[in-house]
Parts: structure tokens; C-alpha cells; sequence
């Protein structure tokens, strides 16, 4: 049986001239909660839409469930469940209306677990979508996406527009219906704070590049920031492997990635230092905030033109 | 830096551009094949009639957008919160909705004009006695001016004022159809309480006949009225029409934007009654079942509310001359039959946008985009679904009133313009389907479907013109020759071809104008 969900090549995506996937290559264990993260635009809808098969990739492979989604898409549709970024669904049906109508297309569909669903989360079953809240409306998403218990549950930003209590429930229902049942999820998400309690492993995408993908226990070991003395960073420049860096002064503070290796060299070099341990937040800025600086896209600045 | 108003007008100007474009091109269209297909002598009459006939849809259209396109887009937040006073936004599409529709009526006109001048040497049309005694102005071309521009004007207000913030641009059709004819009823019930009271006292010289024009001059269209037959009490009669549609126009400006609707907020979470129970229904058995069942939820609501619409246009025809019809059920049913072949077709391509309209919205393409739905049975269900319940709306109680009213009815549906309305109808429904795919925009979908289906006319004579050149047909050979009916069904049978093969192809393939999320 093959042990990964999801496994994407070197995937390219353009729309036009505009380039949104640049290479992208990751693996999606079974059974894991995997956290995409990525700023705004930074092209994770598009892979989830590639994912589906909703997007036709421009090169590259994609493997979901051992499924090429452009070839079978409605087989491997079956098979997920998804949640949009802000779902929308008819707002004219009942709550009622929207789960008998959507359960036939597929043939998993257990529609014992569908009334569970709805009366765990409290949905109304006589009101019209568009009257539900934005958190109920997210819930019935939920719904819809796991009552055929569907074998990875691909979720684009789900509680986006959510307030932070909302929010919480969210991740506290994910964690009770998904994680608990040992499915594969794939969460896409710009804010951190809320993957980083769920999430087994993650990648972080920027430009149409993954930047890096690993779990999240070696990624909280393997990248850290360092706070030392101006003269001794330029000592061990070269040797370190810089994600951002931030003078003050005659101290830097600088966010490196191979945290042993850099302790190694750091100790041979005799360099006093000091180690902070990062959160997800700031491991995520460092990498992006540094690729930015890094890029020669960054470095190119375009020409500045009057407003009319 | 801009003005507020040259941003305005900037705006509604990239709004309107290409809905002038089009309609100009429908109603030049429009007026060359009806000056190629009549054979009579009065051509430019008959092609200004066809013309007027095409306006009268594109008003309702244009004033819907007016009304509704900002909440639809879900741009309206964004406009109430610009300091700008809202009365200088409505002014700005007043202006640009009423120069969309009377700049291409006006070029249409000039075509008239060009045609006559390459026939006649200086473009007059001479008017026949009885016209030239019922003129306005003596001139041809701006009696058609005099008459077409305030109808359009007056339509295109009702629709506005009456659509005004409804949730998108078919909803605002629908309910200013409804309002428009509702005001008719009114007017013309008051016209007969009239006729009741004082008609019957002073017979034809009533001094209160007047009062009865002034009640339908504030109907939608009403602008007319006081000009038609050089009315001697027009000042009256034009003072009621003014002060109505003025009245519109406020009621316009001051509603537009105030939507108590859930844009502004996010509704209280509504909650389970403690104590109730709640079933949860069995699913539907079939994929196919749940899309029949999704598509006749749509559609039939659109197909009734047209059938309604066609019901009180009937019922104000008729009512406007009850003795005669009671008289003359033959032409009675030949009138139903006569409002089934306009209006129908209206109610044709609002069904049709209806179809897909929602399915193409950017967060709703995406939902059921992501279901696995098979894309093929989800357009054929849909479109013969949406077909169907268009045809047994419009034609099983027509059918029933002709088979009821009529000593003959078989006469009359064996009339040929008659016997292929159906036919006319599908080829305007798939018409609005293909375009509401494409272009995923209720108002220009419309305007766009009008075209396409003339454009079917266009490559039937097209086909007869090449086959007669390689002397496959014993057809006209001349470019200027008149089309005949089995050219104008063949084109109503290759734009429905041409339009349903492109709409499943958009729908299977995900084709169209694409909005941001």
C-alpha cells in the first residue's frame, strides 16, 4: 500500500505571464495533519485546486491517494473531502436540503455520521444557509466534507473570518473528529498560532517555492535564533546557514537553520553566544522574510511611475 | 487628481462601455435583417417596429444592472464607505444606463438614415397621409425619436426604481416585471371604474376621458401617452408622466444603497430549538435525482413568476377591451399567442441566465466544482431540466387557453410564425445558457444571448447565399434578398446547436470569464 497521500513533483502553474507554482515537490504522509503555510497569494490555493484536479498543473506530477487528479478526479473526489477558503453553498437550501443533496454523489456517504455531525455542532437543520453564521456555515462545510469519512480531508484556510473563540472550536472539532480517527489532513493556513497545536509536520510555501517542509518537533530543534556579537557574526558568517538577521548596534540576533551543525562551529570558533527558542511564528518569518531578501526578484526594484 | 464626478463617471463609463457596444451591434443587426427578411413596402417601419421590440428587453436589462449590480458584485460595501454622497452615485448611472440605451437606438436610427439615403439620394421618408396627420413633428426620424426615447426612458426608470437593491440583476427583472405589471392592472382598473362612473353618462365626448390617459402615462412605457394622436390634453397627461416617473427616480435615489440585507453583518448564529426534535430527511436516491430536484428549485420559480408576468399582460390587454375579445375569442387567443412570441422570449432568456448563473459565482463554481459530480450530467440534467419547465410553463396553460378560447385553434398554431415559437424559445434559452457560461454576468448575458441568436439567423442565410452559389438551391442569389421562414427556423435550429455545444463545452472544461474569489 503506498504510505503517502499526497506526493507532488516538482509541479509548475502559471496563470499567463504570472508564474504561481515554481517547482513545488513535498510528501504527505498517511495518517498526518499536515500544516501549508504560506503568506497571502503565495500560491497555496492554487496547489490545493492542482490537488483536486480542479487546476490543470503545467508540468511536474501529482500522486493523491495514488490518484493522478487530472487523469481520475471524480474517483479521487470520492475519496477527499475538502473545505474552501470561505465556502460558499447555496443559500436558498435548508441545512436539511444541502446534506440530502450533496449525499448521493458519494457512494461512502454515511448518513447516520451526517446527522451526528450536524447535531454535535448544533446546526439548525430547517434554516437556510444563508442565514447561518459564519461559524456554522464553516461547521456545515465540515459536514459535508467528512460524512463519506473520506480518507484525507484537504482544508484551504477553513477559519478564515472566524473570530478567535470560533476559531478554537474549529481546531477543537478538527482534533475530535479528524485527528482522532487517524485520517490524513491537509491544513492550509496563514495563521500560525492556530496550525501549530494540530499540525505533525509542515511546509512552508512563499513565491510558488517550498521553502522547507518537515515535522514540526525537528523544525522547532533544527532552527533557533542566536544572539551575538557583531564582530563574531562576521567571524562565522559564512559557516552559518543564515534564514534572517538582525543588527543592533554591536549585537546581531540571527536566525540560523541546522542548529547542531551551528552550535558545532560556534564552539570551535570559541564565540560566545546565546540561544532563543522560536515559535512557529517566528521560524515562519524568518523563512520568509529571508527568502524575500535572498531573491533577486526582491533585489530588482521596479520603476516607479506617476499616478494619474 | 479626479473630481469625485470624473471618478464616477470614469467608472460607470468602464461599466457601460461594452453593454453599449453590444446593444449597438444587436440593434444594427436587428434592423439589417429586418429590412432583408419583410417583404413589404413599408421596410424601415417594420425594421423600426423589430428594433423597439429589442429595446424594450434591453431597457429592463440595463435598468436591472442599475438596480441591483453593485449588491450582486458585492461592491456595495466598498461604495458606502467611500465619502461620496449617494445621490451623485445614482446620478452617474442614471446618466450612463439611459446613454447606453439611446446612443445605440440613436445610431440604429442613422442606419435608417443611411439606408433610406442610398435608395431615395437625401434619407426622407415619405409618410402617408394618415401618418403625416398623426405626426408629431412631420419628420419620419424624429417621430421614431419622439416615440422610442421616452419609453426607453420610462422603462428603464421603473426598472431601476422598482429592482432597486434586490440581491442580483435576474431578481430586480423579476420584481420590477411584477411591479410594472401590477401598476398597469391598477391603472387600467381605474380606467374602467371611470368609464363605469362617467363614460356611460357622456358617451365618446366624456370631458373625463383624459383622466384615463393620465393614469396609464404614469405606467411603466407611459411616456407615450401624451403624444400619441396629438392628444389635445397633453400638458396634463405629460405633467402625470413626468411627476411619476420623477417620483421613480427619487424613490431610486433615495433607496439605493440601503440594504438591510447580511452584507453589512454577520447574522446571529440561528440555533436548534432545545427540545425539537429534527429528522434529518433521507438523501436523494440518485446523483441525477438531486440535480433535477436542484435545477426545477431554480428554475420553476423563474418559469412561474414569467408565466404570472405573461398572465397580467394578457389580462391588461384584454381588459382594455373586454367586449371586443368576449366577442372574438379567436383573436383573443390569437393575442395570448401574440404576447407568448415577445415576451416569451424575455422570460426565455431569464430562465436560461437562471440555469447557470449561481453555478458560475466564483465560491459556488468552486463547491460543486469540488463534489464529485460528473461534469456531463450535471450540465445535460440541468439544461433539459431548465428546458423543459420553460416550456411547460409557458406553452401547457397557453396551449390549454387556445385549445378553450379558440373555434379553431388548429389555424392557428399551424401559422407558421406561430408553430415555431417553441422553436425560437429553446434557440433564446440555450442562447442565455451559452452566454451566462461565458461571460458569468446576468446583464450581459442577456444582451449577448439576443445576439447569438440573430447570429444563427445571420449563418442561415449565410448557408442559403453559398448554396446558391454553387447552385445547390434555387434561393435568392442576391445579398440584398429577402430571408425567407424555413431560413429564419434553420437559423433558430444552428444557434441552439452552436449555443448548447458551446455551453457544455464552457461547463465541462470550466471556460468563462473568471472573477476573483
Amino acid at each position: 500500500m503506498n504510505e503517502l497521500a499526497i506526493d507532488v513533483q516538482a509541479v509548475h502553474k502559471s496563470f499567463r505571464s504570472t508564474q504561481v507554482l515554481r517547482g513545488v515537490t513535498l510528501q504527505v504522509s498517511r495518517g498526518k495533519t499536515f500544516a501549508f503555510l504560506g503568506r497571502n497569494a503565495a500560491g497555496k490555493t492554487t496547489l490545493i485546486r492542482s490537488l483536486l484536479g480542479l487546476l490543470t498543473r503545467d508540468d511536474g506530477a501529482i500522486r493523491v491517494l495514488g490518484i493522478d487528479p487530472q487523469r481520475e478526479p471524480l474517483e479521487l473526489r470520492r475519496r477527499i473531502g475538502y473545505l474552501a477558503e470561505d465556502q460558499t453553498m447555496y443559500g436558498w437550501m435548508r441545512v436539511e436540503e444541502i446534506v440530502c443533496f450533496v449525499a448521493p454523489f458519494y457512494p461512502t456517504w454515511d448518513h447516520a455520521l451526517a446527522a451526528k455531525y450536524l447535531s454535535d455542532f448544533e446546526l439548525p437543520l430547517r434554516t437556510r444557509v444563508k442565514h447561518l453564521s459564519k461559524g456554522q456555515n464553516v461547521r456545515l462545510g465540515l459536514v459535508l466534507a467528512l460524512s463519506h469519512r473520506p480518507e484525507l480531508v484537504i482544508l484551504d484556510d477553513p477559519a478564515l473570518g472566524l473570530d478567535p473563540i470560533m476559531r478554537k472550536q474549529f481546531n477543537r472539532d478538527l482534533i475530535n473528529h479528524l485527528q482522532g480517527e487517524g485520517r490524513t489532513v491537509f491544513y492550509s493556513s496563514h495563521l500560525l498560532y492556530e496550525v501549530e497545536p494540530v499540525a505533525d509536520e509542515i511546509a512552508i510555501l512563499d513565491q510558488g517555492r517550498i521553502l522547507r517542509q518537515a515535522d514540526t518537533e525537528s523544525l522547532r530543534r533544527d532552527v533557533k535564533q542566536i544572539v551575538l556579537s557583531r564582530a563574531a557574526l562576521n567571524r562565522a558568517h559564512n559557516q552559518l546557514k543564515i534564514l534572517d538577521e538582525r543588527i543592533d548596534g554591536d549585537h546581531a540576533a540571527v536566525t540560523i537553520e541546522n542548529f547542531e551543525r551551528a552550535q558545532s562551529v560556534l564552539g570551535r570558533e570559541g564565540i560566545e553566544h546565546r540561544v532563543v527558542d522560536l515559535n512557529l511564528d517566528e521560524i515562519f518569518e524568518a523563512y520568509v522574510a529571508g527568502s524575500r531578501r535572498k531573491s533577486p526578484d526582491a533585489v530588482a526594484q521596479p520603476e516607479l511611475q506617476p499616478l494619474i | 487628481m479626479r473630481t469625485i464626478w470624473q471618478s464616477l463617471l470614469w467608472k460607470e463609463w468602464h461599466e457601460h462601455k461594452w453593454k453599449l457596444v453590444s446593444i449597438t451591434a444587436i440593434l444594427w443587426g436587428v434592423a439589417t435583417l429586418a429590412m432583408l427578411i419583410e417583404d413589404k413596402a413599408d421596410k424601415l417601419g417594420v425594421a423600426f417596429g423589430m428594433v423597439t421590440l429589442c429595446i424594450v428587453p434591453l431597457s429592463v436589462f440595463v435598468g436591472a444592472g442599475a438596480a441591483s449590480n453593485e449588491r450582486s458584485r458585492r461592491t456595495l460595501p466598498f461604495l458606502q464607505a467611500v465619502p461620496v454622497p449617494m445621490g451623485r452615485v445614482v446620478a452617474a448611472k442614471v446618466l450612463f444606463g439611459v446613454i447606453t440605451l439611446t446612443v445605440p437606438l440613436l445610431l440604429a436610427i442613422a442606419l435608417f438614415y443611411l439606408r433610406s439615403s442610398l435608395f431615395t439620394g437625401d434619407g426622407r421618408i415619405l409618410m402617408t397621409a394618415g401618418e403625416l396627420k398623426n405626426s408629431l413633428t412631420g419628420n419620419w426620424y424624429l417621430d421614431a425619436i419622439a416615440f422610442a426615447f421616452p419609453l426607453v426612458l420610462s422603462l428603464f426608470i421603473w426598472t431601476a426604481a422598482t429592482g432597486v437593491n434586490r440581491r442580483d440583476e435576474v431578481s430586480a427583472g423579476a420584481v420590477a416585471l411584477g411591479a410594472m405589471t401590477a401598476w398597469y392592472l391598477l391603472m387600467l382598473f381605474l380606467s374602467y371604474l371611470i368609464f363605469v362612473l362617467f363614460d356611460s353618462a357622456y358617451g365618446s365626448n366624456s370631458p373625463y376621458a383624459w383622466l384615463k390617459q393620465l393614469g396609464m402615462s404614469t405606467a411603466a412605457g407611459g411616456f407615450v401617452w401624451p403624444f400619441s394622436d396629438r392628444n389635445p390634453q397633453w400638458v396634463p397627461i405629460l405633467v402625470g408622466a413626468v411627476g411619476m416617473h420623477a417620483a421613480l427616480l427619487a424613490w431610486y435615489s433615495l433607496r439605493f444603497g440601503r440594504v438591510s440585507g447580511t452584507e453589512n453583518y454577520s447574522p446571529p448564529a440561528a440555533r436548534r430549538v432545545v427540545g425539537q426534535l429534527e429528522w434529518l430527511p433521507k438523501p436523494h436516491k440518485s446523483p441525477f435525482a438531486a440535480i433535477v430536484w436542484k435545477q426545477f428549485r431554480e428554475s420553476g420559480s423563474l418559469a412561474l413568476a414569467g408565466l404570472a408576468g405573461l398572465a397580467g399582460i394578457i389580462a391588461v390587454s384584454f381588459f382594455s377591451s373586454p367586449t371586443y375579445f368576449l366577442q372574438e375569442p379567436d383573436h383573443l387567443a390569437e393575442l395570448i399567442l401574440g404576447v407568448c412570441a415577445t415576451i416569451g422570449c424575455s422570460v426565455a432568456i431569464v430562465v436560461g441566465i437562471g440555469v447557470c448563473i449561481r453555478d458560475v459565482s466564483p465560491g459556488l463554481n468552486s463547491f460543486w466544482r469540488s463534489i464529485p459530480i460528473n461534469v456531463d450530467l450535471w450540465f445535460w440534467v440541468k439544461f433539459v431540466t431548465g428546458m423543459l419547465v420553460l416550456l411547460a410553463a409557458m406553452w401547457g396553460p397557453l396551449l390549454v387557453a387556445l385549445f378553450a378560447l379558440s373555434s379553431d385553434p388548429n389555424r392557428i398554431l399551424s401559422h407558421s410564425s406561430y408553430g415555431a415559437l417553441p422553436l425560437v424559445q429553446i434557440a433564446v434559452f440555450s442562447a442565455a445558457v451559452a452566454a451566462t457560461c461565458l461571460v458569468r454576468q446576468a446583464i450581459y448575458a442577456a444582451i449577448l444571448s439576443i445576439a447569438a441568436t440573430y447570429a444563427g439567423i445571420i449563418a442561415a442565410w449565410g448557408l442559403w447565399f453559398l448554396a446558391a452559389r454553387f447552385g445547390l438551391a434555387h434561393a435568392q442569389t442576391s445579398l440584398l434578398s429577402e430571408l425567407t421562414a424555413a431560413q429564419v427556423g434553420v437559423g433558430m435550429v444552428l444557434s441552439f446547436i452552436a449555443c448548447t455545444i458551446a455551453a457544455w463545452l464552457a461547463t465541462r472544461h470550466d471556460w468563462g470569464r473568471k472573477t476573483p474569489d
